[in-house]
């Protein structure tokens, strides 16, 4: 049994509430490797039977006859009709470009339309890539969405419905933002899903990340042997098999697994590099874009039992390259929204509840930064490519007219033609 | 923030940003303002938060795996019971700014989850001040600490939340998770009304100890001295381990003890229990609520379902060993 649970079942057994655990001290950081090293455990400490004495979650002092009896509210509360009916007029804008997205009519995310032709971001991994999806608007009805694309560092998918006309969401950057910012976000149907406050200044791990390559490596005959491969990763998707021999990154030698993870800390996400390998007796080269360390390193959360209780989790929830930390309680259905500010400004896309203490959000200036990545029109280009189709249509419209005018003319000149024939040929 | 480096390529320089800036302008021409004024009630406790939070944050130290609070400029630091529960120890508080502080644990209420620490170097701490006002319900309050162990680059995460219940415990629904242990709840003044000490499942059960406690048991744990036992809560024992994961209407005996009440009174492992001294025990809260109020050698029927029959048991309740 690992430290986790011994030191779960500790407290449980002598406490029925899930209790706090001091936390044992939080691990090292992981050694920055692409070199064995043991698999985080995801903690699912098996819970303990509790003795009856152990207090409940009122407190031990809950029900002695002290005069002192819980008193409560069921009226109080931020997540109370008294508390969101606040910021309804807050979300308000917001909400017209806030869909449900299904799948195959079962609704799985909630989606933002961030341009008037019907762009919309949702979080990708709650989507189920074959069934159809659909977006319900702000005014009920339905529109059938086709993914467009997806970008894995954010988990953000784009969808495309075939409606024109929306007002995309009022943008605003989230980068000096305090700690204890207001925050609504609204649902699907006008109401107000949550309200929080951001809990942290915007965390940007991007000028800290570094690439990824995504295998488990030791040291082989002249170079470095790939002893395993993550699924999803960049060495998979790039075809790197179990036993191959890297010799070369980028035409330098390396003469083992140290010196391959030297250089790859120097490298950066979606960089590209060439390795040198030697695959069952044969020199290939084999061309690699790295994914990002924060995202894929990182992938498994250590989560206490602690941070699990309080609702559903997004399965995936951690480790995105930028992201606004809230309060805000939302369940994983409820993320691919925007993240609205009393001044009704949209500060980012809800992306993940991530634990019992956190949801993420994308920030508006990354949303803005996948818009071009995904492309996604601009507000300017929007606007422009809506001015060309009314000059267009405006062209097209003279080109008729000038088309009849000039057809009228042709038949009139023949008539004339005619006539004079027949004048000149008496 | 540079994050080209996420996205393939695109080569088209485009000036996202000012065309973004401008439509947003053109947009927030609609300040939404309702009739009441209720925003501009919004915007000041917003700021009130804002401003408050970034006052008190300093004072939240990490010790060992939980947290704590400093409440006085020559490093008296509240904590929970259960992150320091034995007096006389050497530990380590972690400042923020990056600065650690030798320290000594004090004495702790094992029973209400109070401790203390006296931090040892000479210095002037930052540090809060504690509210003995009565606490609403409804009430604004936040809620900061270390949640998953103290990590200098990341802060200390700010909840925000209202009083809930008030009782032994003082209820929020700030949310709080392991590492918070011992952090600070505080009123809209930055002064602290309560120390994180549990959690339920729910998202809105989140305990913290009211300062009553700790001023009732101040001069004790300044001399050190450690009390009280979470055992201690229950009188009389039927003798049986609860399975709180079993979501049936009732309470499942997970075990029984040997040489007990339940054993003698023919209960077995699996029991759901029903009724308890003539009433229904829907949930184990209802059941140990009951429970509390018998003394060892009080007579209690208890009813249990086991294998879709209900069968009455007379029980004598024991001492606690």
């Amino acid at each position: 049994m690992h430290k986790t649970t011994c030191l779960l079942v500790a407290f449980l057994a002598w406490q029925a509430a899930p209790f706090l655990p001091a936390q044992e001290n939080p691990a090292p950081p992981k050694a920055p490797a692409e070199t064995p090293g043991a698999q985080e455990p995801k903690s699912k400490a098996p819970p303990a039977p509790d003795q009856e004495s152990a207090a409940p979650e009122q407190g031990p002092q809950e029900d002695r006859n002290q005069g002192e009896h819980s008193r409560g509210s069921r009226d109080a509360g931020k997540r109370t009709p008294a508390v969101l009916d606040r910021f309804t007029d807050v979300v308000a804008t917001a909400a017209r470009c806030t869909v449900r997205v299904s799948a195959d009519k079962k609704p799985v995310a909630l989606g933002t339309i961030v341009s008037t032709h019907g762009h919309v971001f949702t979080k990708a991994s709650e989507l189920d890539g074959e069934k159809k999806l659909t977006c319900r608007l702000h005014d009920g009805s339905v529109h059938p969405a086709k993914l467009v694309a997806t970008n894995a560092s954010f988990d953000v998918a784009l969808l495309k419905i075939g409606a024109e006309g929306f007002t995309p969401p009022a943008w605003k950057n989230a980068t000096d933002l305090p700690a204890g910012t207001f925050a609504a976000a609204p649902g699907a149907e006008d109401d107000v899903m949550a309200f929080g406050v951001l809990s942290l200044p915007l965390r940007d791990f991007s000028q800290t990340d570094r690439g990824y390559l995504g295998i488990r490596a030791g040291n082989g005959d002249g170079g470095a042997r790939v002893d395993s491969v993550e699924p999803g990763t960049a060495a998979s998707k790039s075809g790197l098999q179990a036993r191959d021999i890297i010799e070369s990154v980028d035409e330098t030698k390396i003469a083992n697994s140290n010196t391959l993870v030297r250089l790859l800390r120097n490298s950066k996400p979606e960089q590209r590099i060439k390795l040198g390998l030697i695959r069952d007796g044969e020199a290939i080269t084999q061309e690699v874009v790295l994914g990002s360390y924060a995202r894929f390193a990182g992938r498994t959360p250590r989560l206490s039992r602690n941070d699990r209780l309080g609702g559903p989790l997004s399965e995936d929830g951690w480790g995105y390259p930028s992201a606004l930390q809230h309060d805000l309680v939302l369940a994983p259905g409820q993320c691919g929204g925007p993240l609205v500010t009393l001044d009704g400004k949209v500060i980012g896309i809800n992306i993940a509840r991530s634990s019992r203490i956190r949801t993420f959000a994308i920030p508006s200036e990354a949303v803005m930064a996948l818009m071009t990545e995904l492309g996604v029109p601009s507000p300017s280009e929007s606007a422009a490519i809506l001015e060309a189709r009314k000059t267009l249509e405006t062209l097209r419209k003279q080109l008729e007219t000038a088309e009849s005018a000039a057809h009228k003319a042709r038949e009139a000149y023949r008539k004339a033609e005619a006539h004079l024939q027949e004048l000149e040929g008496k | 923030m540079n994050l080209t480096h996420y996205f393939k390529a695109s080569g088209h320089p485009r000036n996202r940003a000012a065309a973004g800036l401008a439509v947003a302008a053109l947009l927030s021409a609609s300040m939404p303002v309702s009739a009441d004024g209720k925003i501009d009630d919004l915007q000041q406790l917003e700021a009130r938060l804002i401003q408050t939070a970034e006052r008190v944050r300093p004072a939240v130290v990490g010790i060992g795996g939980g947290s704590g609070v400093v409440v006085s400029e020559d490093g008296l630091v509240l904590t929970a019971g259960h992150v320091v529960p034995k007096a006389g120890r050497d530990i380590t508080v972690r400042f923020l700014d990056g600065r650690t502080a030798k320290a000594r644990s004090l004495g702790a209420d094992l029973g209400r989850d109070c401790g203390m620490v006296r931090i040892e170097e000479p210095g002037e701490w930052p540090h809060v001040e504690i509210s003995d006002a009565k606490p609403e319900i409804g009430q604004w309050v936040f809620g900061l600490g270390h949640p998953s162990g103290f990590q200098i680059k990341r802060g200390s995460p700010l909840r925000f939340g209202q009083v809930l219940r008030l009782g032994s415990y003082l209820v929020s629904d700030c949310a709080i998770t392991a590492g918070d242990s011992g952090g600070p709840l505080f009123d809209m003044d930055g002064k602290v009304i309560g120390i994180h000490s549990s959690i339920s499942n729910s998202i809105t059960r989140n305990n913290h100890v009211p300062i009553k406690p700790f001023r009732d048991g101040w001069d004790r744990m300044l001399a050190s001295e450690t009390w009280g036992s979470r055992r201690a809560a229950s009188r009389a024992v039927m003798g049986i381990m609860v399975d709180r994961q079993d979501e049936s209407k009732g309470v499942r005996i997970g075990r029984i003890m040997p040489d007990s009440p339940s054993k003698t009174a023919g209960l077995e492992d699996g029991d759901l229990i029903v009724r308890f001294d003539g009433k229904n025990t829907d949930n184990y809260e209802a059941f140990y609520k009951l429970l509390s109020g018998k003394n060892p050698g009080d007579e209690v029927e208890v009813v249990v379902q086991r294998d879709g029959k209900e069968i009455t048991a007379k029980l004598e309740l024991a001492k606690r060993r």
